[in-house]
């Protein structure tokens, strides 16, 4: 006797096993969600799979996300601790990892992380040889050393989500400050993605007209108009956050989603990626830093050469040898 | 650097949203990321926790189209709202009896409604905080609006869990699968069997005895497994957000763009299915701009109706219980 499907549907060809874009997430904490609950809403992926070791807590996340499917383009969700369920992904992002604390300075997180990763890193690129990595991991230009490293895959195809966030940070100050849409106003910070940061004080416009142009002094130390407070509140941006709400989750969500969406579409848009810098802008060391990249469905094609003043090259290169120290 | 006009009345659409726990912050970003409303105030009592969750994201405004964004303890941040969120709500105490709770949760409501509808006196309300059916009564009372524009989140998460589960059977998308689940928005919720479909092919066509307890396809076990939802993702993970999130915002988006799309939110029921009590439970309506326009008229079995009478008489027991 037919069951109910069985008389409903007349299969004509098996359904794929693995769609077109699919994107892994590694680490279901705060961050981890918040990546997949963007992706989710804004249709960027057609198959996601979320990777920890926490067993209750995914099949929770899971269920609580195909919930909320009804309302949504449909995608194919899975959750488990098995890496063979990323198999077939474009894409692998990585959460996991221990959290800032309190007052504790990206840097120190570094031997704990690195030692999470060594248990990921190789399983990711065995189920999708073909994948790119995006690490978000902090801190995270280190960690995008390591996971190049750990990867053997090509420079190209290992991206960390580095200062596109503290971008988005300071040009949302900016835009208060010129009261005018965030995403009209134009600035990029380049470098690490944390206390050394370097904001491209050059590079800030609001249709095309720079603030340098109207104040020349904006963003030195002679500025009256204090701008570089503007990149202050970004350095400070996180440790605050954590203060008053104990993580940060929503922001690193949407600058991962963009460039989740910016991977899968090939739409080549520029970001401000962490990528492999050695040559570029003087810098010297092998080492992972962010600079505008183009990115598309084979990871970073082009890196945008800014002019740099020489008090911003010498940070960059500063701060890579910090980093080169320290790998 | 510009010459400008002033800008200084809001005549977009403004949403707020009271109570920044998981269910109002997952809310307020799914509004957010699902370019739903212009502007968005986020009310509560932590003012830190409303600090940073503002600042968190409006760092994600470069990445999406921009919308103003305020938080606040202060009700007159609300100004203006078109439509106002109430998630806050208190917890169970451990040996608390039910009608405490009911009646904690009533004392709170006292205090955000008539500030809400003073600050907004147009604004329509989507109550969330549980048990919603209750609640959005008692807000209903508090508020002093025409009962069209008080409305519950109901059972529009419960037909979507419902829905999805209903697509694990039958592989296609969620989207793709219609059912309904009306009533209580918890254990006594009722599913109305004859209305679930695939491409207009009802269930009940291929399988007569489907939900029934006679049916060998135990297709009812799906309905236990919706009412068990909340229960185990809160033990699985500590509690629910995403489903109730994108609930609520696509309620939020048919009422600010007057869509006029078909959602089973709780209503005032009384005349309807027989109810006689004047209780708030989920049927499908219509919503828009003015709140709920239409109620539509499922063909219930004569056992679906007699459930979601016993629901309207036992919610109207507690009512009459409150003190307001």
């Amino acid at each position: 006797m037919a069951t109910s499907v069985e008389k409903l549907k007349t299969e004509i060809q098996t359904p794929v096993a693995h769609s077109g874009s699919k994107v892994t997430i590694v680490g279901v904490g705060q961050v981890g969600m918040a990546c997949a609950f963007s992706i989710m809403t804004q249709g960027i992926a057609s198959e996601l799979t979320l990777i920890d070791v926490m067993e209750d807590k995914l099949k929770g996340e899971l269920m609580d996300m195909q919930h909320g499917l009804a309302f949504l383009g449909n995608i194919k969700m899975t959750a488990g601790s098995d890496y063979a369920l990323s198999a077939g992904s474009k894409l692998c992002i990585v959460t996991a990892g221990a959290r800032q604390r309190e007052g504790e300075s990206r840097l120190n997180l570094v031997q704990r992380n690195a030692d999470i990763l060594k248990g990921m890193i190789p399983k990711l690129v065995q189920h999708s040889p073909d994948t790119l990595l995006l690490i978000v991991s902090n801190p995270v230009d280190l960690m995008t050393y390591v996971a190049w490293k750990l990867s053997g895959l090509p420079k190209e195809r290992v991206i960390g989500s580095g200062t596109n966030l503290d971008s988005s940070r300071f040009r949302f100050l900016l835009s208060e400050r010129f009261n005018v849409a965030p995403n009209s106003t134009h600035g990029w910070i380049i470098g690490e993605h944390g206390d050394s940061s370097v904001p491209v004080w050059s590079g800030v416009n609001v249709a095309g007209v720079r603030p340098r142009d109207l104040n020349p002094a904006a963003g030195t130390d002679a500025d009256t108009e204090n701008w570089g407070e503007i990149h202050t509140q970004v350095v400070q941006s996180a440790y605050e956050i954590i203060r008053l709400k104990g993580y940060t989750s929503w922001a690193i969500g949407l600058s991962v989603s963009i460039l989740t969406k910016a991977i899968l579409k090939n739409s080549r848009n520029v970001f401000a990626v962490s990528t492999f810098v050695q040559g570029i802008h003087g810098v010297e060391q092998p080492v992972f830093l962010s600079v505008p990249c183009v990115v598309g469905e084979n990871g970073i094609t082009d890196v945008i050469q800014q002019t740099l003043t020489e008090g911003e090259r010498s940070q960059l290169q500063k701060s890579a040898a910090t980093l080169n120290e320290v790998q | 650097m510009q010459t400008k006009a002033s800008v200084d009345t809001v005549y977009g659409t403004k949403v707020t949203v009271v109570g920044v726990g998981q269910v109002g912050i997952t809310i307020a970003f799914s509004i957010m990321t699902q370019g739903i409303a212009s502007e968005m105030t986020l009310v509560d009592v932590m003012e830190d926790k409303l600090k940073g969750e503002l600042m968190d994201l409006q760092h994600g405004l470069t990445f999406l189209d921009n919308m103003k964004i305020t938080a606040g303890s202060d009700y007159a941040l609300s100004a203006g709202s078109k439509l106002c969120i109430v998630t806050a709500g208190a917890q169970m105490r451990e040996g608390e009896s039910r009608l405490d709770l009911d009646q904690r949760n009533t004392n709170i409501l006292k205090d955000i409604i008539p500030k809400l509808v003073q600050y907004s006196p147009d604004t329509i309300l989507l109550i969330v905080s549980d048990p919603v059916d209750l609640l959005t009564y008692v807000a209903w009372k508090l508020s002093g609006l025409p009962k069209e524009r008080v409305i519950g989140s109901g059972t529009n998460v419960d037909s979507s869990r419902f829905r999805f589960l209903l697509s694990e059977r039958f592989d296609v998308a969620p989207t793709s699968i219609h059912g309904w689940i009306i009533g209580e928005h918890g254990d006594s919720s009722v599913p109305v069997w004859s209305g679930v479909d695939v491409a207009g092919v009802r269930l009940r066509d291929l399988n007569p005895a489907a939900g029934t307890s006679e049916d060998t396809e135990n297709w009812n076990s799906i309905h236990r497994q919706v009412i068990q939802s909340a229960y185990e993702i809160i033990r699985l993970k500590g509690y629910p957000s995403w489903a109730m999130a994108l609930s609520v915002s696509v309620l939020t988006r048919a009422i600010l763009n007057n869509t006029r799309n078909v959602y089973a939110v709780s209503t005032f029921v009384k005349g309807i299915h027989g109810v006689q009590c004047p209780v708030f439970l989920s049927v499908p309506c219509v919503l828009g701009e003015n709140g709920i326009t239409d109620v539509i008229q499922q063909t219930l079995t004569e056992d679906e109706r007699t459930q979601f009478q016993k629901s309207a008489e036992t919610l109207n027991e507690v009512q009459s219980n409150l003190v307001f």
